[in-house]
């Protein structure tokens, strides 16, 4: 309703110039709590674009049904990023949002995501991602890895200007810059971090905005946690081998990346195969407190980002999955390093997870 | 994404590290003339870093205490028991050990920057050496065109 008020003035101002992209396959199930959750932002985007990729379910009818704008490439792209790059073209704001179907985002998301871009050297803003169950193994896992990573990293990331990785589950961009870099590259499995690093090299600027909060689903099972870790790990593993050269002239993130492939290699080495052995070789079962002795630490970002929401009972409880879902982590990263490095079997196949 | 293992790895030193230096970074900045902006960010992590740190001390703490009991006990027997009989001697060496992966991680990328820049200028500079030879194959191709040319 226009009552002509500056503050509504300001409130539309940017409507008109976000654009909202939801790439889906099969999203029938989720994708309505998505549409809803953008309609009640307290900025509304000018046009939610679902990109239906082929899907064989009702994805179409549900995003027709609450007024979003349907387009169907005419055969699947096969991939998150193909679908965003088909709705990319059809973008006539300066803003272009991208978030998963089943994701849905805080009232005030938006309004909180897009004030980041009053610099103009940043292209790419994210927010703080939670999951919206926590119920399962992996949920509870996520969730503390969640809290742990955007209460404490992903600030300090933030301050020294480099978050490494703007989240494919719920960013904005500026439109010119996203199209100048061509959109989400298909040429690894982590797009969002692809366009990220690019974006860094080209002296743009990304920012995470932890007030933007956003609740995707996570996987709820074994079989479909293994397909994001999967994707993920072979995702961080190609983008390392593509941008190990220019992410050298990157303060900041070049540090950030090599302990992160520290981690992902030596670290995890240590943590599943040496620390056991040497357990058992030296018949010390002391040893074996390596896989918790760092709960306390973890804790204190966890606590001070789970406080504010009055979840700190259940964060407690979630502890436990956590030290499980790190250990199912080093595994699938130090896979993928052992299969496209050493092996040279490069996984190309998008395997849609959540 | 989370790339490898948040918390226990070095890329948990590193956060903590960099944390650390915030308010020293931040205050550096003021120093030069910068305006105050992200104090609010800077307190916050840095008591978020403190009491990471506070965490890992009284966790080193009391795990020496654990291991100095154990040591007196039948689990004594062990070997790693036996050397790390005090608290002490373990909060070091796995604080000097963090710090120096780190330092050789970090080092690491420094040298590979280095290396890759040489590299870089050795290519452009043969790129520029080469320059004329290109040139000078291409005039002798317009020269020849141009006599094949004439000839015709």
């Amino acid at each position: 309703m226009d009552d002509g008020s500056d503050a509504a003035s300001l409130t539309r101002r940017p409507s008109a110039q976000l654009t909202v992209l939801i790439p889906a396959f099969n999203e029938a199930g989720s994708l309505a709590d998505t549409i809803r959750s953008l309609e009640r932002q307290t900025i509304r985007p000018a046009e939610i674009i679902v990109i239906d990729d082929c899907s064989t379910d009702a994805t179409a009818a549900v995003a027709t049904a609450y007024g979003a704008t349907v387009v169907r490439p005419p055969k699947n792209t096969g991939s998150k990023a193909g679908a965003q790059n088909f709705g990319l073209s059809k973008v006539r704001t300066p803003y272009t949002m991208a978030i998963d179907a089943d994701t849905t985002l805080a009232p005030d998301a938006i309004e909180k995501l897009l004030a980041a871009f009053a610099d103009a050297t940043i292209a790419a803003a994210c927010g703080f991602v939670l999951p919206r169950h926590v119920r399962t193994l992996w949920e509870r896992g996520r969730y503390i890895e969640y809290l742990f990573a955007f209460t404490f990293y992903k600030q300090v990331q933030d301050y020294y200007g480099k978050p490494l990785i703007s989240s494919g589950c719920f960013s904005a961009y500026r439109t010119e810059a996203l199209r100048a870099h061509g959109g989400w590259g298909t040429r690894t499995l982590a797009e969002d971090m692809d366009l990220t690093w690019s974006f860094y090299q080209s002296g743009l600027g990304v920012r995470f905005v932890p007030e933007a909060v956003c609740y995707p689903i996570e996987p709820r099972t074994f079989a479909f946690m293994r397909k994001q870790l999967k994707r993920w790990s072979h995702g961080f593993v190609q983008n390392v081998r593509l941008h190990w050269r220019g992410l050298l002239e990157v303060p900041y993130l070049r540090s950030a990346v090599a302990v992160s492939l520290w981690d992902a290699t030596l670290a995890a080495f240590v943590y599943l195969v040496l620390l056991p052995v040497l357990a058992v070789a030296l018949r010390n079962p002391w040893l074996l407190l390596g896989y918790v002795i760092d709960v306390p630490a973890v804790l204190v970002p966890v606590i001070a980002g789970a406080a504010p929401r009055r979840e700190i009972g259940r964060a407690l409880l979630s502890v436990p999955a956590f030290l499980v879902l790190r250990t199912v982590n080093a595994v699938f990263f130090l896979g993928a390093v052992w299969k496209e490095w050493v092996m040279g079997q490069s996984f190309r196949t998008y395997e849609k997870g959540h | 994404m989370t790339v490898g293992l948040p918390g226990v790895g070095l890329g948990g030193i590193f956060y903590l590290m960099s944390a650390v230096l915030m308010p020293v970074r931040e205050a550096a900045r003021l120093a030069r003339g910068g305006t105050a902006g992200q104090w609010r960010v800077v307190i916050r992590q840095s008591v978020l870093a403190g009491a990471i740190l506070g965490s890992l001390w009284a966790t080193g703490w009391l795990l020496g205490h654990l291991i100095t009991a154990a040591s007196h006990s039948r689990v004594g027997a062990s070997l790693f028991v036996r050397q790390g009989a005090t608290g002490n001697a373990l909060r070091t060496s796995a604080l000097l050990l963090s710090l120096g992966t780190l330092t050789l991680v970090l080092t690491t990328v420094q040298v590979a920057r280095i290396v890759v820049r040489l590299q870089r200028t050795r290519e452009r500079s043969r790129g520029e050496l080469a320059a004329p030879v290109i040139i000078e194959t291409a005039r002798s191709l317009r020269i020849d065109s141009g006599t094949f040319g004439r000839s015709r």
